[in-house]
């Protein structure tokens, strides 16, 4: 029978081969937004201390053939018509993966006042998932 | 360091990581909790929130439909939750949905009648809260262009898309139950358990209509 020395070395090395086989699989668990994609009101910087959060919801099989960044347009141009505030003077990828786009639009100041979160289903092309703005 | 050693340090360090990550990956069905799913805050306690129908909302079955999606979370209420009333003046200019912020008072709603292709393609309904300390208002707009709607309370036919489930989904939204569950979640099969609050809604389906027991405790635990 080994003694307890001799077999400390084969635990530490199972341990160390254990660690890196869970660091795998948690990694490749993550969801498709990755772990480093901010929450997007983070990326809001409003003077006020309300904001607008919208949730989008879409059937199962309309196929959407556009671009995050037509999309995104479109977005604005509907917006500008509907709420006087809304001043965009810019707009920019603020976070760009395989499936995942974060858009965000900012006024003259260069200040952040919206963010549109973008995801692409295989099948359906790319789809507006939500949005948070200044109020 | 022989063979024999080399495989049993292997077959140890596999057996580790699999137990562990099956513990630590693991979606239990009880696992929506308040903090993924009601991200952009809550309504005061105990709220009452009245809403209306803004010009050009659909007289008729839609009017009927929306309410019955607004009863699905009235009749899932327990202690602290918020009451939707239908309250608020129909058929009168309640300002823009995507201005909910300007909806009449605080703890009030409009719903829309609009066209969503600003949206994107295949877009059924869109929930907006104005958020601050709490959720103040909400406007829900539906899409308004859509040719296969269908608006009954019977078996949903054909390849439609269906208007209750559209409207229970988008009130759930509207009382802060903000993040999908998630598709791959246990809760979103693809059959007559499909729980309301998952991200699409399948046409030809009337699977929605009603919340779900997964919907319920996680609003149940908001509140």
């Amino acid at each position: 029978m080994q003694s307890r020395r001799q077999l400390y070395p084969t635990f530490v090395a199972a341990a160390v081969i254990a660690g890196t086989l869970l660091a795998v699989v948690l990694a490749m668990s993550a969801g498709p937004a990755g772990a480093h994609r901010p929450d997007p009101a983070s990326r809001l910087q409003c003077s006020g201390d309300r904001f607008i959060a919208t949730r989008v919801t879409h059937d199962n099989v309309t196929k959407e053939a556009r671009t995050p960044e037509q999309l995104a347009d479109s977005w604005a141009a509907a917006m500008t018509a509907q709420r006087k505030a809304f001043q965009p003077a810019g707009r920019v990828n603020a976070f760009t993966a395989a499936d995942v786009r974060d858009v965000v639009f900012v006024n003259d100041a260069k200040r952040v006042i919206s963010v549109l979160s973008y995801e692409r289903d295989a099948d359906l092309g790319w789809r507006i998932e939500s949005i948070v703005e200044c109020a | 360091m022989t063979m024999r050693k080399v495989f049993r340090i292997a077959l140890v360090a596999a057996l580790v990581a699999v137990g562990s990550a099956a513990v630590l990956t693991a979606t239990p069905a009880s696992a929506h909790t308040v903090g993924n799913h009601f991200t952009r805050g809550r309504w005061p306690a105990n709220v009452t929130i009245q809403y209306g129908l803004n010009t050009g909302f659909p007289t008729g079955a839609w009017r009927s439909q929306a309410y019955a999606g607004k009863e699905q979370w009235n009749n899932a209420t327990s202690s602290g939750e918020p009451t939707i009333l239908w309250t608020l003046a129909d058929d009168v200019n309640h300002g823009t949905a995507g201005s909910p912020c300007g909806i009449s008072g605080f703890n009030t709603g409009a719903l829309f009648w609009n066209n969503l292709d600003y949206l994107g393609s295949g877009t059924l309904g869109a929930t907006r809260l104005c958020v601050g300390s709490a959720i103040f208002n909400f406007t829900i707009e539906f899409d308004s262009t859509r040719s296969n709607w269908y608006n009954g309370t019977g078996d949903n036919p054909d390849s439609n898309a269906d208007f209750w489930s559209t409207a229970t989904h988008e009130f759930g939204h509207a009382v802060g139950f903000w993040e999908h569950i998630a598709e791959s979640d246990g809760a979103c099969p693809n059959d007559g358990t499909r729980a309301t609050m998952c991200p699409s809604i399948y046409n030809g389906t009337e699977r929605q209509r009603t919340v779900a027991p997964h919907d319920i405790h996680t609003y149940d635990g908001a509140y």
